[in-house]
């Protein structure tokens, strides 16, 4: 999995290729901890990502909460595969999805 | 079973409407239907008007479809047709009392559940609570879709390729020995206890997951059903259970480390069967028997259920709950485990009566035995309660 991140004044798009999986996700962890300071808008581009686990699902939701009280977060261009693991798992009750 | 099946059309929907409103359904079978006309749909919601509550199971997709853009998934209860898997090839990963569990792939595995002890509704029920769990952050596995495998009915989980924290406090190796008695076991306890915190402080919406005390009451109706105790007795112990608060937070229901899969570091939960929301002496309780009550009186036993000793199952359990209550105190941390007894052996109560291990002659013997240690320590069953 490779991360890019595109910081612009308070909003940061992170770009995420490959899988989001237990091995993945406590790097994206790390990553959103160090650059949430000052960001009010979130952007999760998941056009590359190839597949989700609940490590980055988990991921996810707390990226989710931090961003309820600094700001707003959103989730774009999600595939046909992804999108199906967001709605078995309700997770398209709780992210915005554009 | 009443089934619909084939093509209704204006043809003959009025011989349609004739045979339903005359057998008044409440329980449709569809695993025939393969299309559903308006003039179907009309029939169905004069029955629905008719019947009140009316169910219809085994819908195929393209039906439900149907249901779905009409607005009719609002005024019956529609279930879908389950998808069926073939577990030939599949590799038994582990068996229980519950039922078996087979790897799929890399990234699924399926729980098939035995027929006798799991009622389809009950299995949903896993199924919802699963759901909601996942979606509050309980870190759990994701529980993907309900599935019938040969008679039986299967779900399928994502995979946590991982071991129990049973077996990785105890499986370190021999030259670490001492150090995985203490560091890595004190390490394991305080996340064990961090972990229920978090869940006992995660709030569920209101009426969406069922109340932990229900579990505590089917332990007491076995005890009850069986003549092992009596009415007063029992009045006393159901009353105890009714005398736990209400409260909307999560309860995993059989929080032990044979349940807590070590993941890349994460500690991940599996078997959400008792999910549900309560007082968080209903959680405490269940560890308490499994990691203290039960090793300390049947040491032989540990292993085989926590994959770890009952010498590390009690030092663990003491480590955890000094730091769950947040009290150091001897006394305080006695009084308090004694203020759990009554709550713990309510499961006793129930488990003695269908006991495999116990001769029916001593189970009567043991019966009376838990009963007045129930019993004996009632009166301060309300320090656990005020203390969590």
């Amino acid at each position: 999995m490779t991360i890019e991140s595109k910081k612009d004044a308070g909003k940061l798009t992170l770009t995420i290729t490959g899988r989001l999986d237990t091995s993945t996700a406590p790097k994206l962890e790390e990553e959103l901890k160090a650059s949430y300071d000052g960001v009010t808008e979130l952007v999760f581009d998941l056009a590359k990502l190839e597949y989700i686990s609940s490590a980055g699902l988990r991921v996810l939701l707390s990226a989710q909460k931090t961003m309820n009280k600094q700001g707003s977060m959103k989730v774009i261009n999600v595939g046909e595969e992804i999108m199906e693991i967001f709605e078995i798992t309700g997770f398209t009750d709780i992210l915005n999805i554009g | 079973m009443y089934q619909i099946k084939g093509k209704i059309d204006t043809t003959n929907a009025a011989e349609f409407e004739k045979h339903l409103m005359a057998a008044k359904p409440a329980v449709i079978d569809a695993s025939e239907l393969e299309y559903i006309s308006s003039a179907e749909l009309r029939v169905l919601l004069k029955l629905a008007k008719a019947v009140g509550d009316v169910t219809i199971n085994n819908v195929s997709n393209e039906v439900y479809e149907i249901f779905e853009v009409t607005g009719f998934t609002e005024i019956l209860n529609v279930s879908k047709r389950l998808k069926e898997i073939n577990i030939d090839n599949a590799v038994l990963l582990g068996a229980g009392a519950n039922g078996r569990a087979y790897r799929l792939d890399d990234e699924r595995i399926v729980k098939v559940y035995n027929k006798i002890s799991n009622p389809p509704e009950k299995i949903r029920r896993e199924q919802e609570s699963a759901r909601r769990a996942f979606v509050h952050g309980v870190p759990s596995a994701i529980p993907f879709e309900l599935v019938t495998v040969g008679d039986e009915l299967g779900m399928i989980y994502e995979l946590v390729d991982a071991n129990t924290l049973g077996s990785v406090v105890h499986n370190a190796p021999e030259k670490l020995r001492e150090y995985a008695l203490t560091e890595k076991l004190r390490e394991y306890a305080l996340r064990m206890s961090d972990l229920m915190k978090k869940l006992h402080s995660t709030e569920m919406e209101k009426d969406t997951m069922p109340d932990a005390r229900m579990t505590l009451r089917l332990w007491a109706d076995i005890a009850a059903k069986s003549d092992y105790y009596s009415e007063e007795d029992m009045q006393r112990v159901y009353d105890l259970i009714d005398s736990i608060p209400v409260r909307n937070t999560f309860i995993h229901g059989d929080y032990y480390p044979g349940n807590i899969m070590v993941q890349n570091d994460e500690l991940i939960l599996i078997d959400m069967g008792d999910a549900s929301v309560g007082h968080p002496v209903i959680d405490l309780l269940g560890t308490y028997h499994l990691l203290s009550l039960t090793p300390k009186k049947n040491p032989d036993v540990a292993m085989r259920y926590l994959g770890m000793t009952a010498e590390e199952a009690v030092r663990m359990w003491d480590i955890l709950i000094r730091d769950y209550l947040g009290t150091d105190n001897d006394k305080a941390v006695a009084d308090l485990e004694e203020s759990l007894i009554s709550f713990a052996l309510i499961r006793s109560l129930g488990g003695i009566v269908f006991s495999d291990v116990i001769p029916e002659e001593k189970r009567r013997y043991f019966s009376a035995l838990i009963m007045k240690d129930l019993l004996g320590s009632i009166e301060k069953a309300d320090m656990i309660i005020k203390a969590v």
